[in-house]
């Protein structure tokens, strides 16, 4: 069983790795440019070349802190007309619309002569805010043209907003304008399509910021939240306590109810009880939490109907420290009666049902008629021989209710407004704030991967029939 | 007992012990009225007729609507472009049996009026019979193309799902690790020919197929069929030589591809992501579409199909008859496809069905807190979620839960009378 136990924890290793590169390749995919997002409401207007200047700098240092400017990954794939170095143009729209010319003309310094001519354009506009040669609302129509410019991916939308362009700009800016507009015209003429079609595989080394993301990981560093700007850990270490606090509740009483309620229902198959149990409990199993918890909050908390149960929340507003235990105490039972009901009750579908099968399973087998046949009574056969066997699938299953409650807790948190980590995500998702959902995801997915891995070394252990020599 | 034709295929005794669970074909027929209602939703909720005499002239204004979506061209000149039909001075005219579009708001009934309450309206023909939402958008005719969204969700996410999982369960299934071999020289040629099929057919065209997929399911498949051929036939073109090399001992010694364990660990890997939380990520991060929804779930949830796609065959395979038809000398792919599928179905059928109840509850609940899906699609989740900004309507709270409620059910049922039906334990009773 020892190398059984080794082999797969061996196993864990690279499926966490997996789930890593996962949860990375979806946060790279988040729309935006996380830079900005961290510098929001500290950059002022650009309207002058200083300010402007200042304002990238400090992008770019940025950036440079939160490890943006290395490229994404230990090696890149791509045609041989996109250089090696693209990544280190800043802003990501940028360096996407750049690709997406790349990949279209497969002539990488036709584009960046594009791009250079562009930026110098962009100088020499921002240089010339004094001019009194700017009349009317010219120079806001062409400031808008030029944010939108670098991040054009289509060819035939740029030559448009160039000529758009034209209109709003003032003498002193068309030498710059008209090398723009030469570099453009060459993109087509200078096109070189074979390279696109020649893949090239660049090798980067241990200085990307995937590795960069995964060495923060390992240490408990999941990056910073966009909306408070403070670090993802120390949000998600308060939140965490509610989630698990409430778990495990549920969890708990979901087995303990599960159980019995299972076992009376296999015992007595096809009688009254049995019928009704099935019944209740496939409705149970069908019913959506999300409806449950919305009902509950709709007709039992404080609404226009009834008020027995607090409106959400965890304690009372006027809840405080100071306040002797047992009060406290009270005062969460009170808020989490409700939550805690309507967590349980899927599981205990789930586990009851799973319970009575896997206890019918068992009845069945040859040694049960044994016992019975030696005279043992109804009881002894039923808890001393059958009932052991028939828990080992329902310790297994600790894996698979875990993780479901993990996501749960994200509609249910957020229906009773308990400050956990479901509640903490679903903010973060209304928010726009990726870092704090892609940790929710990875600590999500780390749980349920080290809860398959406990529920499998507990089947190990307690049974003893399983052989885990190699196959 | 009445005498009934015994039959012995094992497909039609399963059928008759369905059709005995009364509670299951109760469920089967339940799903058909779903269906119907779902297809003919325009026909039984819209805010104009299905024809109307309007001056003398018949006009038949559903239609007229669908072939202005299909060809795009405006059908509606005039007064009747922005008409309110509810008060236009019709001779006659055949209305659906609730008069209000889902997305429309009627201002009148507006903070959320109930079923009972009184109503602003001109006649009962025109009565909320579930009440309003905040907006004023009626419950009903919500509810009644909810049911499109919430099957076709159900349908094409399952549909994709099926898919993958009964392609590689039943690859992995059938072959094994000891009987899928290739020669070394087609090895060599066969992996550098689709590494450069894939990078040709799609790595090369990813930013046209990730912007047809946000776009729609049709747009996404068309790109689909031009990537697909590509990367086949680079790979085949790449691959041609090592006819050659074949030829040598070296490069004819054949190596068993292990199908089953590579295929049994995707399975194990996919297994152990929390797939509920993961599709919440991506529906938070993407870009809100419906077909984006039904793919992600459909992508995730494969793996039940899978194993059992994948049990079944290593049962079917070592039957007699498959072995009689390897000795015919048939294709793998005529056994798997005309022989082995067909008998290891049944048991996929149950795992479709649950599945079909948990995609449904997946978006329901994605929209209940509105990510994922866009804002103006009406959808069972959203009009559930209508509950929580407006405290004291309780139709908002009851109607669209039971709905969901109601579906998820069925399904589940079904999948209980399949599981029944084919088991031959119960069978034997």
């Amino acid at each position: 069983m020892t190398a059984y136990l080794i082999r797969r924890i061996l196993f864990f290793i690279p499926t966490l790795l997996l789930i890593t590169l996962l949860s990375f390749i979806i946060s790279q995919s988040a729309p935006g440019d996380p830079v900005e997002q961290m510098l929001s409401g500290q950059q002022s207007g650009g309207e002058q070349l200083a300010e402007r200047q200042a304002n990238e700098a400090a992008y770019l240092q940025k950036r440079k802190d939160l490890g943006l400017d290395l490229p994404v990954f230990y090696f890149s794939i791509g045609p041989l007309a996109e250089p090696d170095t693209l990544y280190k143009i800043p802003k990501v729209p940028v360096q996407d619309a750049l690709r997406r010319l790349v990949y279209k003309f497969g002539n990488w310094e036709a584009v960046s002569r594009y791009y250079q001519a562009l930026r110098r354009l962009e100088e020499a506009f921002y240089a010339s805010a004094g001019d009194s040669a700017w009349k009317g609302d010219n120079r806001t129509e062409a400031r808008a043209l030029l944010v939108l410019l670098p991040q054009e991916k289509n060819y035939d939308e740029i030559l448009h907003k160039l000529g758009l362009l034209e209109r709003y700009l003032i003498p002193a800016l068309r030498p710059a304008y008209e090398e723009v507009v030469s570099a453009v015209k060459a993109l087509p003429q200078e096109a070189t399509p074979w390279k696109i079609y020649i893949p090239v595989i660049h090798w980067y080394g241990t200085q990307n910021q995937y590795h960069r993301w995964l060495m923060g990981l390992l240490q408990g560093d999941f990056g910073i939240s966009y909306q408070d700007k403070r670090p993802i850990t120390s949000k998600l270490g308060d939140a965490v306590r509610w989630s698990i606090v409430i778990n495990l509740i549920s969890i708990l009483l979901a087995y303990l109810i599960a159980i019995p309620l299972g076992v009376q229902s296999a015992v007595r198959r096809g009688q009254w009880p049995d019928r009704v149990i099935s019944v209740t409990l496939f409705m149970l199993y069908s019913l959506p939490t999300f409806w449950v918890g919305t009902m509950a909050i709709v007709f039992l908390c404080g609404g226009d109907y009834l008020s027995i149960f607090p409106p959400g929340g965890v304690q009372s507003t006027e809840h405080s420290p100071d306040w002797p235990f047992f009060k406290r105490l009270w005062d969460w039972t009170y808020h989490l009666v409700l939550p805690v009901l309507v967590y349980t009750y899927g599981s205990l579908a789930f586990l009851s049902r799973q319970m009575r099968s896997a206890l019918l399973e068992v009845l069945g087998q040859d040694y049960v008629r044994t016992a019975r046949a030696k005279g043992l009574s109804q009881r002894l056969v039923i808890w001393k021989h059958a009932f052991r066997n028939s828990l080992i699938p329902i310790i297994t299953l600790l894996a698979s209710v875990f993780p479901s409650m993990i996501s749960g807790s994200v509609i249910l948190e957020s229906i009773f407004s308990i400050p956990g980590m479901g509640f903490l995500s679903y903010g973060a998702m209304i928010a726009r704030d990726y870092p704090v959902i892609i940790a929710v995801f990875t600590i999500g997915a780390i749980l349920t991967l080290v809860g398959i891995l406990v529920a499998d070394i507990l089947y190990a252990v307690v049974d003893p029939r399983i052989s885990y020599g190699r196959r | 007992m009445s005498e009934t034709k015994i039959s012995y295929s094992p497909r039609a005794r399963a059928w008759q012990a369905f059709k005995e669970n009364k509670l299951a074909l109760f469920a089967l027929r339940f799903t058909g009225v779903l269906v119907l209602i779902a297809l003919l939703a325009d026909f039984l909720a819209y805010n104009k007729p299905i024809v109307a005499s309007y001056r003398g002239e018949v006009i038949w204004p559903i239609f007229r609507d669908y072939w202005e979506g299909l060809t795009g061209r405006p059908q509606w000149s005039g007064p009747l472009r922005v008409a309110d039909w509810r008060v236009l001075e019709l001779d006659w005219a055949i209305w659906p049996p609730i008069r209000y579009s889902p997305q429309e708001l009627d201002l009148r009934n507006a903070p959320a009026v109930g079923p009972f309450d009184e109503q602003i309206i001109r006649s009962t023909a025109e009565r909320h019979w579930l009440g309003t939402d905040n907006l004023g958008h009626d419950l009903l005719a919500g509810l009644i193309h909810g049911t499109r969204i919430s099957l076709s969700v159900g349908l094409i996410s399952v549909g994709i799902s099926a898919l993958i999982g009964i392609f590689l369960g039943a690859l992995a299934g059938y072959f094994g690790d000891n009987t899928l071999q290739v020669s070394r020289a087609s090895l060599i040629f066969g992996l550098p020919g689709l590494f450069l099929g894939l990078y040709y057919g799609f790595y090369l065209r990813r930013y046209a197929l990730g912007e047809a997929l946000s776009e729609g399911f049709f747009t996404f498949l068309g790109l689909l069929g031009f990537s697909l051929p590509i990367a086949a036939l680079v790979t085949v073109l790449v691959w041609l030589p090592s006819r050659l090399l074949k030829k040598t001992p070296w490069g004819a010694k054949p190596l068993y591809l292990w199908v089953d364990i590579t295929i049994s660990r995707l399975i194990e890997i996919m297994i152990s992501l929390p797939t509920t939380l993961l599709i919440f990520t991506i529906a938070a991060i993407a870009k809100p579409s419906l077909f984006l929804v039904m793919a992600v779930i459909g992508l995730t949830s494969w793996t039940g199909i899978a194993r059992f796609m994948r049990g079944e065959m290593l049962k079917v395979r070592q039957l007699d008859y498959i072995q009689a038809a390897r000795a015919l000398g048939y294709s793998d792919a005529r056994i798997i496809l005309v022989h082995a599928l067909p008998n290891a179905f049944a048991p996929v059928l149950v795992s479709i069905a649950f599945g079909i109840a948990s995609a449904i509850l997946v978006e329901s609940g994605l929209s209940f807190l509105g990510i994922g899906v866009p804002p103006e699609t009406v959808t069972w989740g959203s009009l559930l979620a209508s509950a929580r900004s407006a405290p004291g309507a309780w139709w908002l709270a009851v109607f669209p839960g039971l709905a969901i409620f109601v579906v998820v059910t069925l399904f589940n049922i079904l999948g209980e009378g399949i599981r029944d039906a084919i088991d031959p334990k119960l069978q034997q009773r």
